[in-house]
């Protein structure tokens, strides 16, 4: 298809350069042959020498020239190249195919002069962010496309001449080298030990006849960026992409969409290596592996009928394939063999979950459903016309059940998902149609009511069993876990009810000092009115390390055992210099958490992707002239990326003081409408 | 310009002395040519080559360690039967110091006889007489063209510190080209003809090795790291003994022509002429590469005459690329009263081209 034209019967004037560049093959066989009588190696010399020129002078006329106007003159840290630079005739038409690297500056217009001198306005069509190619189009027709090579060429050991067009207007400059591997870089590239450079990058690779092997780019296999491979330039190192699958490219990007890589969403255990087992360690939620029904510990075995043994297989078989393609995977499962087919996506969205704009009557109560506590203002809820007290008893065509039954519906929407809900009020049964949000990172309105206040419509449904009240302490606590000699305090509202559901804030003391008595002394009025219970694992004398990972967590068991903790409402709050172990905590333990608070610490560890799993919702906060507020900030909104709920809040007021009762109201606040859905 | 180099390098006695040997020298090479043609008619091979060119090289070493982490080594040639060698104009040459180790060890303690800086080149000399060392004939060099299989000579990396030759590599002639490298930031004073060479030749210590063809003739002489200022990539090049010869034979002879003003490329003084001129307003130049596009054309001007309209982006003056308002401005500039300016826009997708009178700078 792309062999349109044979360079024989292209107009006068390339004919001629041909016709010459056939004659130099030709007499350097001749030559060669009338001076037998010379050594043998003197003879092969001169014939690889003439060789060179003649596939230089053969790939010449499909080779052009491009300059380039305007553009950022630095990209990841390099200073881009402003000199002219080299690419290849696609298709006799106009198309012309370079390297991506040359365009990373993003210049105003390009200009692309053929090898007869013809000089014309170019444009960028579309670039591939897999193979690391551009497709350019100019006006121009009966241009000469490269002649692929033969497939015995694209063998290692066979000889492989670099051509770019950037030193000397008037002829290509060559590297010559020979073809150092095939199906390099995961299985896109030929590895040349030719020296190539931005001197030849995008200009063509070609073997002794002066046909096409492939077009050179930079590449690493570590990084996917434009200019990832440049630190490797004339290393003897260098890459070019097969020219087939650079014409297939150029084919489906005349369509004018960028190529990309294909993603299909699944990790493996870092333990083997590339060389372990491809088993599946992960999928994640929302990809084209999850929709193609791939779970956790499957074996994948074959991908598109090619037989994979080791990571390593999977990623070289993966690494050739771009967003949309659709590609077969089998897997064993247990002992079942299975084959689906994967759609593979450019961009693995992060989860985000759908948002109704409701809190909902956390006690317990007899009737099936979700009876809502609080609409906040301008949600969806809100707009749709729900209001307090009203009852939820059907989210599209599910009867729902419970709370935890329609968190996990409404984790399965997304925003701007339009769905319908079935409530009850007065007796009656209502529809309601909404458009879902985003969960807000804004901080809920100071008025939102307490739970306290609800406490006659709890009153009226369950009446209060004396026994149970009676046996837990209230007030506060200090005490040693059996067999440890780690201690914690904790505080119980005064007028703990066990019927009702509290939250739990994890205090996290930084390294030296516990602020028990501070802490305590800000909070303990909003822990009553809030219902809280605060719990403060310490480690006074040596730093935090990993090793009180089960210490923390078997206090917490002791708590949640003794007292009626709500799971939506368990907070891990850390100041300055204990927010590093707080991360590991919450990284280590995910289940343990709904909500991470942090007063005045960056992230330090980067959280996982957001997913239903680990649904945490995050709050930063710190004071305004807090050194490390720019890091504070800057987490927030890389959280926000992240498509986590993440609260920032940033006070006023002497900056050495701990954070004052407001903080801790706000903070208490966020913390009522950690189940918000 | 060529008597302009330092005083100190310059040791006038021996040139004098020089130039008598010198003669007498070209006398013996005309007669030896003919037996020597013979002879390289068949030295072709590579190994041949190496054979008949490792003699003629030296390792040159400034004293000491050198300063802050510069090396203190670099590379020559033989050129003359006296005992002159060509090597690149360095500070290796500063030290107290300088020697120079043979091909087989034998070593001497060298002075400088001239330098060329403009070129990059020096001529330094030992005290040989009587030994009938090899030399290069700076009358039997060759030029390459692209693709031309070559072999590089050079002391590189300081890795042939005992009895032993210099270092060979292979590599062709990867392209033909005026220089157009940096130091640093520093752009370099050479941009005359280079060859630019597929084989990482250019290292420390190599400047002042050679290129050689594969009959064993010299093509060139390597010469300094240096970056590529278009590609910001360093460079592997060698300047052709054609450019060197004239300079090498007036150091060794003493006998220098005034050329005649070389200065084409002058630093243009003053901003002669402007784009308004023609009533051309561009747009403000706000960055190093601001492209330039026209923002308005003056009516009754020649600009609105040919054609030119706002947005249009000006490519090309004379078939030079000018890829930015500064560029744009300094082309301009190039020109002289009486030429035709030609040039090219681009509009949308379409090239346009238009000729301009370039008037006398006082004309409107």
């Amino acid at each position: 298809m792309m062999r349109i034209a044979h360079p024989m019967i292209m107009r006068s004037k390339c004919r001629m350069s041909i016709v010459s560049a056939m004659l130099i093959v030709t007499s350097a066989w001749n030559l060669s042959a009338s001076l037998h009588a010379q050594d043998f190696e003197s003879d092969l010399e001169d014939m690889e020498e003439r060789a060179f020129q003649a596939a230089a002078a053969m790939a010449q006329p499909s080779m052009v020239r491009i300059e380039t106007v305007g553009g950022i003159e630095v990209v990841d840290n390099i200073l881009t190249p402003t000199g002219p630079t080299t690419g290849v005739v696609a298709s006799a038409d106009g198309y012309v195919l370079s390297s991506a690297f040359n365009f990373i500056s993003k210049p105003a217009s390009i200009v692309v002069t053929t090898y007869e001198g013809r000089k014309f306005p170019a444009r960028l069509i579309a670039n591939d962010h897999l193979r690391m190619l551009s497709l350019l189009k100019i006006e121009a027709q009966g241009l000469i496309p490269l002649t692929p090579a033969d497939e015995v060429s694209f063998r290692p050991g066979r000889w492989a001449i670099a051509l770019g067009w950037t030193y000397d207007a008037e002829s290509p400059n060559l590297s010559v080298g020979i073809i150092s591997a095939v199906r390099r870089v995961w299985g896109k590239a030929i590895q040349t030990d030719a020296k190539i450079s931005p001197v030849n990058y995008g200009g063509p690779l070609v073997d002794l006849a002066g046909h096409a092997l492939g077009i050179l780019v930079p590449l690493s296999p570590e990084g996917n960026s434009a200019t990832s491979g440049v630190e490797w330039y004339d290393s003897g190192i260098g890459f070019a992409i097969p020219i087939r699958d650079a014409l297939d490219a150029a084919n489906r990007m005349k369509a004018g969409a960028d190529l990309h890589v294909g993603l299909m969403g699944i990790s493996f255990s870092r333990d083997g290596g590339v060389a372990g087992k491809p088993e599946i360690d992960r999928v994640q939620y929302g990809s084209p592996a999850q929709q193609a029904g791939l779970i956790e510990h499957d074996l994948i075995t074959a991908i598109e009928d090619v037989a994979v043994q080791r990571i390593a297989d999977v990623r070289q078989q993966l690494g050739t394939k771009y967003a949309d393609d659709e590609i077969a995977i089998a897997v064993r499962r247990g002992d079942q063999s299975l084959t689906v087919k994967v759609h593979l996506v450019a961009e693995l969205l992060p989860y985000e979950s759908g948002y109704l704009g409701i809190l909902p009557l956390q006690a317990t109560v007899n009737d099936a459903g979700v009876s809502i506590r609080y609409v906040f203002p301008e949600s969806p809820a809100s707009q749709a016309g729900l209001e307090r007290r009203d009852r939820i008893v059907q989210f599209q065509d599910q009867p729902v059940k419970d709370f935890s039954q329609l968190q996990d519906l409404v984790s399965r929407t997304l925003p701007n998902d339009k769905i319908t809900l079935t409530i009850v009020r007065e007796k009656k049964n209502i529809k309601f149609e909404l458009q879902l949000a985003s969960i807000p990172n804004e901080f809920p309105p100071v008025d939102l009511p307490t739970r306290t206040s609800l406490a006659s419509v709890i009153e009226k449904k369950t009446p209060k069993d004396e026994n149970v009240a009676a046996v837990e302490p209230t007030g506060r606590l200090n005490e040693t876990l059996p067999g440890r000699e780690d201690s914690y305090w904790a505080y119980i509202p005064g007028d703990y009810d066990p019927r009702d559901s509290y939250g739990l804030v994890v205090w996290i003391h930084p390294q030296g000092d516990t602020h028990e008595a501070i802490f305590l002394e800000r909070c303990k009025s909003i822990c009553d009115t809030r219902r809280l219970i605060l719990l403060g694992p310490k480690s006074e004398r040596v730093e935090w390390s990993p090793e009180h990972v089960d210490f923390v967590k078997e206090a917490i068991d002791e708590i949640t055992r003794r007292y009626n903790v709500d799971p939506y409402r368990k907070v891990i709050l850390s100041y300055r210099g204990a927010g590093g172990f707080a991360q590991f905590l919450v990284n280590k333990e995910q289940s343990l958490f709904a909500g991470v608070a942090m007063w005045e610490s960056p992230l330090l560890i980067p959280p996982p992707d957001h997913e239903p799993d680990h649904h945490w919702q995050w709050y930063l906060g710190c004071h305004a002239e807090y050194p490390m507020r720019t890091a504070i900030e800057k987490s927030t909104e890389k959280l926000r990326e992240m498509k986590y709920p993440a609260a920032l809040s940033i006070w006023s007021g002497n900056a050495d003081e701990f954070p004052l009762q407001d903080n801790v109201e706000e903070l208490a606040r966020w913390i009522d409408a950690l189940d918000r859905l | 310009m060529k008597t302009e180099f330092p005083a100190q390098y310059v040791d006038c006695e021996r040139r004098i002395a020089s130039r008598r040997l010198s003669r007498l020298a070209a006398f013996v090479i005309v007669c030896g040519m003919v037996l020597q043609y013979s002879a390289e008619l068949f030295a072709e091979s590579t190994r041949s080559t190496i054979d008949h060119v490792l003699p003629r090289m030296v390792k040159i070493f400034g004293s000491g360690k050198g300063f802050k982490g510069f090396y203190a080594y670099s590379t020559g040639f033989l050129v003359s039967p006296e005992g002159h060698i060509a090597t690149v104009w360095s500070y290796v040459l500063d030290s107290d110091q300088v020697t120079v180790v043979l091909n087989d060890g034998r070593r001497f303690s060298a002075s400088v006889v001239g330098a060329e800086p403009p070129l990059d080149l020096a001529v330094i000399k030992i005290d040989s007489e009587g030994l009938q060392l090899p030399y290069f004939d700076l009358n039997e060099v060759e030029e390459a063209d692209l693709g031309t299989r070559v072999l590089a000579f050079s002391n590189m990396f300081k890795v042939a510190t005992g009895d032993e030759p210099v270092s060979v590599m292979h590599g062709v002639i990867a392209a033909r080209t005026n220089l157009s490298a940096r130091r640093g930031r520093f752009q370099t004073p050479y941009t005359g003809p280079v060859y630019i060479l597929d084989a990482v030749t250019n290292n420390p210590g190599a400047g002042g090795g050679v290129i050689a063809s594969r009959s064993g003739n010299l093509l060139a002489m390597i010469g300094k790291e240096l970056k590529n200022t278009d590609s910001n990539t360093w460079l592997n090049y060698a300047v052709p003994i054609t450019e060197l010869r004239v300079s090498i034979d007036q150091i060794i002879t003493g006998i220098f022509d005034t050329p005649e003003s070389e200065d084409q490329e002058m630093s243009i003084a003053e901003e002669m002429y402007r784009p308004e001129m023609w009533g051309m307003v561009l747009v403000p130049d706000v960055v190093f590469r601001t492209p330039a596009y026209i923002d308005a054309v003056r009516p009754g001007t020649p600009a609105e005459t040919a054609g030119l309209r706002p947005d249009d982006l000006i490519l090309f003056v004379n078939d030079k690329l000018v890829s930015s308002c500064r560029a744009f401005r300094e082309a301009i500039n190039r020109q002289e009263e009486g030429d035709t300016m030609k040039v090219v826009v681009r509009r949308g997708d379409q090239l346009i081209a238009v000729e301009f009178f370039v008037p006398s700078p006082e004309e409107r």
